[in-house]
């Protein structure tokens, strides 16, 4: 008896100290307005960690924000190592947010009780914009839209060329907050398909040989402009993640996209804000849905990655699939389909910088585990584990152009959206991503300084530098590219004078490559992932001497020695 | 009071006095109040949008907006002076002609210095040459921005060169043309002499001169069409400076525009589009879009080489007969850009050239000068690529090819061998031949004896071998042509002006250098004479091109009542000018919107054949047509209207009275 209630006192114990307390709930969504008090929320409680800016505008004049986390008494966030993250660049895929304001939450609610997290809070900082795409999220959650609806921007767009902009949009024809399909009755053999002798809520398709009664009429929706075609012309836009300036294609090639790379305002401001960020390594952006750890190359038109990189690509990737079960690490061309124009290229290309794109949520409706989900089984989930609330019944209503049909399907909150109850897991185990990701930053640290006496006042002075962790300070194709700054080290003294430096090429052997120019001033370019470099000068004085690492992405490192 | 108003009157008499006495480039301040000079009831001066030094870039506009627009952009090099001047001698012309009455249902967007950043340092001292713009940016990659910009040493007004003598230097005198340099080449026995540098210092003691000047980026390569990813040159991205994006912006906004007329340093009619260039596909696997697949039987799960694709729709009989190339599988994909002018668009280029070059014969104008094509990146790619509007880029001036001394040469010329027979190339003696094959330089292993047994054998013609020859010549010419065209320029055209000869300076770190070299821009900017000399053809050639742009009619109006009250209304809808209502270019691109036909009808009128809006998506050449018909049953008031809309064209409105027909 009492050793059972020792060890639910015991039990008890352990539960406390694990338990940190989140400020926000993840069992739900935030819609646009929502997502601004839960950052305003995070930042009066952390008010010393948490910068909010507003950096862009939306084509209808919604703010774009971007929060920094950084603890101010490790330093400036602009000195340290980060990591970027960014969600719901497509209207619809809004869990991604929700991933944010975990990020953000859970970093800070843990900060000074959870070692791992105080440290990684304290050594880098992560840049986060909640929302890319804000006027599609306000879109989404506000009003009646599918699964899918809500996707791009809303700049209109001409769909059915005639001179008119997004004048036939879908409707909620029976106002309740639903945009489904249409389908009709036609008389037997006029139609494509039937209703599932099992479940009427299912359409299946003819085989040969029946007769079809029923015919899809698509999206619910009206001929609102008269010109006899049904949503011909709907709302905007661009999608917005075929509109960055690497690789970009023209409408014609990359569907969706805009008339010249970084029209829409909102990439605009994420691109200012990458370039301008210069200490970023990392990016993360998500998605929906399918579970997946995306990379690029977004198409093959471009070349491959260089070995180096795919190194830390690959380390990171597929550890990304232990912490994320059911997740594959991926290549975007060869695996998806090909993207132009997307951010993770522009990322990785064009600025240098290791970049993943994760497609969030795949549904466990598998029901019988036989690899296939039916439309059965479905209809089980939603049954089941939704009880009936994901699915609009077929019912009656009299369309002013088809007559007599029935509306019904799939809500907007279901197939790629994660219900509320999975919502805190998915937060969680992509955040664990990013901050695995994160403590992957370049963690850059001067290991050791020798000096040694060689004679008529010379000294030998050689310096060990070592990034401890997996991404490099500078991607190899940054480096092959010319894209940032080098890398330097670089020796500083009141009396000393530099007569020889370089890296060396031989430790044991003493042998480094003499840098012609300004030996003080030695260009290492980068430090790979868990690499090292030996830098060695011979100088001339006495005194005080500085050894100072400096790297866009590595930081900022001094160490001081006495000659 | 007399003497004031003397002195009133000179200021009144200034700006007519300066214009006239003017016989030299104006700066950019000048040019455009020149453009304000033309300003008139039916023109608008305005300004577009700035440039990324915070220029305004300014667009003459000339005639209503709502009517066709061809659109003239000039000198976006920046620095080619002679394209701005042109395109005001262009405008005086096409304000002339209006007043004559032509070009009624035109109007014209004239921007006369589309980069205008780089268009004052012409007159400033020291002059550079420089081409990129003045966006900050890290040339040489070191992590230093613009550390590292030329001086003039001599203070002679120009950036020239440095050379100086070394142990190591690979460079020697061009012995015909002292005033440049040449890499020395061991193989013919040279050996290097000097050490070649732009003329400045090692401001940032990386040991190289002036590696990391100011800026920047050519806007000419910032435009988004085949845009060079990486080169430094061209901008971080497409579109990443600001006076692309205003130029573009504006283009975009201008749906009227039919034609694109520029001038600067390309010049297109005389080096043609290229044909045939494919851009780079990789050996991408990709997947078939469902609708295409179900369509084709391909399986739309599997990925397919692209290789793969072009054997399985060549064999499954697709193409209707029409050969189906791996280009046309990927750009059908969405997988690769075009990069080649479409064939049947090249024919009209062609034959536009062709008309260019006549012209120029007739005016009496070189052509037979070294001309830029077009450039990836550009202006001119992208709209023709992008947009698929035709567009006819021209060059006011370039450097003349240098007269080649012909020797009389009495025996075998490449013309000569193109008329030959077998025959008659076997009956030559060997040492004709010989002395033929000497002037090309060709490799020691192709000598005369295996020339015979080719000949003989057949496997090579005369015609063969002279057209092989040819390009041969053309190819090394080219190599070594520049030199050659700038010396005979110089002395035979200016005289001897435009170089700076060899003086030593005493250089802070090089030691004793020579200074000296070509005068920046000579071969790029001609003496001021020479553009109004050429502009001829500029203006000539472009009254030629509006002339053939579409001109969209309505034609052949037909009304018939039928049996039992009702109408049949058939039009057709003409292309009445030389060019097609959209190349094949905007068609692909879907850069093309219709024509709209729209039909007004009585509230209790009914259209029983025909479509209330119909949609004309393009017209060939002149003479297309496309009809138009309706079976209408008219209600008590039997007035119908047809109105036809598209902003590149004249819009149209036809009121019918079915009422008044038998
Ligand atoms: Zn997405």
């Amino acid at each position: 008896m009492r050793k059972k209630i020792l060890s639910v006192f015991v039990l008890a114990l352990f539960l406390t100290s694990l338990s940190y307390s989140l400020i926000l709930r993840y069992d739900r969504y935030y819609n646009y307005k929502e997502v601004f008090q839960a950052l305003q929320k995070i930042k009066s409680k952390y008010p010393k960690f948490v910068k909010i800016e507003t950096i862009g505008k939306s084509y209808q004049g919604r703010d774009l924000w971007a929060v920094t986390i950084n603890n101010p008494d490790t330093g400036k966030a602009s000195d340290k190592p980060a990591m970027y993250v960014d969600a719901n660049i497509h209207g619809n895929e809004i869990q991604g947010t929700e991933v944010t304001l975990y990020i953000m939450d859970y970093l800070l609610s843990n900060y000074g009780k959870v070692k791992k997290i105080t440290d990684l809070v304290n050594r880098v900082a992560f840049y986060i914009v909640p929302i890319v795409n804000p006027d599609g999220r306000a879109f989404f959650m506000d009003k009646p839209n599918t699964p899918s609806t809500s996707r791009i921007n809303k700049k209109p767009i001409d769909d059915d060329r005639d001179g008119l902009y997004d004048e036939d949009d879908y409707d909620d024809l029976d106002g309740d907050g639903n945009i489904v399909q249409m389908r009709k009755k036609v008389k037997p053999g006029t139609g494509y398909l039937k209703l599932d002798p099992k479940d009427p809520r299912i359409m299946v398709r003819v085989k040969p040989g029946e007769k079809g009664d029923y015919i899809m009429l698509g999206l619910e929706g009206i001929d609102n402009d008269g010109d006899g075609l049904v949503n011909e012309d709907p709302l905007g836009g661009y999608d917005m993640n075929r509109t960055f300036g690497f690789n970009w294609m023209p409408p014609f090639i990359q569907y969706g996209t805009s008339d010249y790379p970084f029209e829409p305002s909102e990439t605009y401001a994420i691109a200012k804000f990458l370039i301008t960020h210069k200490n970023i390594a990392a990016t993360q952006d998500f998605h929906n849905s399918g579970g997946m750890i995306l990379r690029g190359p977004g198409a093959n038109n471009m070349g491959r990655y260089p070995f180096a990189d795919v190194k830390v690509y690959d380390y990171i990737g597929k550890e990304g699939e232990k912490l994320l079960p059911g997740y594959d690490y991926m290549i975007s061309w060869k695996d998806l389909y090909p993207v132009f124009g997307g951010f993770n290229d522009f990322s990785y290309r064009t600025l240098g910088i290791i970049s993943f794109t994760n497609e969030l949520y795949q549904a466990q409706q598998d029901f019988n585990k036989d690899g296939k989900v039916t439309p059965e089984e479905r209809m089980k989930w939603n049954d089941e584990i939704l009880h009936g609330a994901g699915f609009v019944n077929w019912h009656h209503y009299k369309h002013p152009q088809y007559g007599d049909i029935e509306l019904g399907g799939w809500k907007k909150m279901t197939t790629r959206v994660t219900p509320g109850f999975q919502l805190e897991e998915l937060c969680h185990r992509n955040g664990a991503f990013v901050i695995f990701n994160a403590f992957h930053l370049p963690d850059v640290k001067i290991k050791e300084v020798k000096k040694e006496k060689i004679g008529k006042g010379l000294y030998r002075i050689r310096v060990l530098i070592m990034n401890d962790r997996m991404i490099p300070t500078r991607t190899q194709h940054a480096v092959m590219k010319n894209i940032g700054k080098p890398d330097y080290v670089r020796i500083r003294g009141k009396n000393l004078k530099v007569i020889s430096g370089g890296i060396e090429y031989d430790h044991q052997l003493k042998k480094y490559t003499p840098q012609k120019h300004h030996p003080e001033k030695i260009r290492i370019n980068s430090i790979n992932g868990m690499g090292f470099k030996y830098i060695q000068w011979i100088v001339k004085g006495k005194g005080n001497v500085k050894i100072i690492y400096e790297s866009e992405k590595g930081g900022k490192r001094v160490k001081e020695i006495k000659i | 009071m007399k003497k004031i108003t003397v002195i009133f009157l000179i200021i009144l008499l200034m700006p007519f006095f300066v214009n006239a006495q003017k016989s030299d480039y104006k700066n950019y301040r000048e040019l455009i109040s020149a453009f304000k000079s033309l300003s008139s009831s039916y023109t608008k001066l305005k300004v577009i949008g700035k440039s990324d030094s915070g220029k305004n870039i300014y667009a003459f506009i000339v005639g209503k907006e709502n009517l066709p627009a061809v659109f003239i952009g000039a000198n976006i090099s920046g620095y080619d002076l002679a394209a701005s001047e042109a395109a005001l001698i262009l405008s005086k012309d096409i304000l002339s002609k209006i007043k004559n009455g032509e070009y009624k249902d035109k109007s014209f967007i004239i921007i006369p210095v589309m980069n205008p950043d780089l268009y004052d340092i012409y007159f400033k001292k020291p002059l550079e040459k420089r081409v990129k713009n003045f966006t900050p940016k890290d040339d040489d990659g070191d992590g230093l921005i613009d550390e590292d910009p030329p001086e003039d040493l001599n203070h002679d007004g120009y950036i020239t060169m440095m050379r100086v003598k070394a142990v190591d230097g690979n460079y020697v005198e061009d012995k015909s043309f002292p005033y440049l340099l040449k890499k020395a080449n061991p193989i013919k026995e040279e050996r290097g002499v000097y050490k070649y540098y732009t003329e400045g210092i090692d401001n940032d003691g990386d040991g190289k001169y002036n590696e990391d000047s100011k800026g920047g980026v050519i806007i000419n390569n910032n435009f988004p069409v085949l845009f060079k990813y990486y080169k430094k040159s061209s901008g971080l991205y497409p579109v990443s400076q600001k006076t692309t994006k205003t130029l573009m912006t504006f283009v975009l906004k201008h749906k009227n525009i039919e034609l694109a007329y520029i001038i600067d340093r390309t010049n297109n009619m005389i080096k043609l589009p290229e044909m045939g260039r494919s851009s780079k596909l990789g050996d991408m696997p990709v997947k078939v879009p469902e609708r295409f697949g179900k369509f084709l039987g391909i399986d739309t799960k599997k990925k397919y080489k692209i290789s793969e694709l072009v054997k399985i729709l060549n064999e499954s009989g697709v193409g209707g007969g029409m050969k189906i190339t791996p280009q046309m599988v990927a750009s059908f994909l969405g997988v690769a850009p075009p990069a080649s002018i479409d064939p049947k668009d090249y024919s009209y280029y062609k034959e536009l050239s062709k008309q260019y070059k006549d012209l120029a014969k007739k005016e009496k104008i070189s052509i037979d000068r070294k001309v830029k094509g077009e450039e990836d990146g550009s202006i001119v790619k992208w709209f023709y690529f992008n947009l698929g509007i035709p567009t006819i880029a021209v060059d006011v001036w370039s450097l003349p090819k240098a007269k080649s001394e012909k020797k009389q040469n009495k025996g075998l010329t490449i013309e000569k061998l193109k008329k030959m027979s077998k025959d008659d190339f076997l009956k030559l003696k060997d040492s004709e031949i010989e002395s033929f094959m000497k002037g090309f330089r060709m490799p020691p292993s192709f000598n005369v004896k295996m020339i015979r047994k080719m000949v003989e054998s057949g496997r090579l013609t005369p015609l063969k071998m002279a057209s092989f020859l040819e390009k041969y010549q053309k190819r090394s010419e080219g190599k070594k042509s520049l030199n050659k065209d700038l010396k005979s320029y110089i002395e035979n055209e200016l005289k001897g002006k435009g170089v700076v000869k060899w003086q030593r300076f005493n250089h802070p770190q090089l030691g004793e250098v020579e200074i000296g070299g070509i005068v920046p821009f000579t071969d790029e900017i001609p003496p001021y004479n020479k553009v109004e000399e050429n502009s001829k053809l500029v203006t000539n050639f472009f009254d030629m091109l509006v002339k053939k742009t579409p001109s969209v009619k309505l034609e052949g109006l037909k009304v018939k009542r039928e049996n039992s009250g009702v109408y049949r209304v058939n039009f057709y809808i003409v292309n009445e000018g030389y060019l097609p209502f959209y190349l094949n270019m905007a068609k692909r691109n879907k850069y093309s919107m219709p024509i709209l036909v729209k039909l007004i009808l009585p509230k209790d009128a009914i259209l029983i054949e025909g479509k209330k809006l119909v949609k004309i998506n393009d017209l060939g050449g002149i003479g297309s047509a496309k009809k138009v018909s309706y079976l209408i049953y008219p209600g008590k008031n039997k007035k119908i209207k047809i109105k036809i809309h598209h902003e590149k064209i004249v819009d149209m409105e036809k009121s019918i009275n079915l009422g008044g027909v038998k």
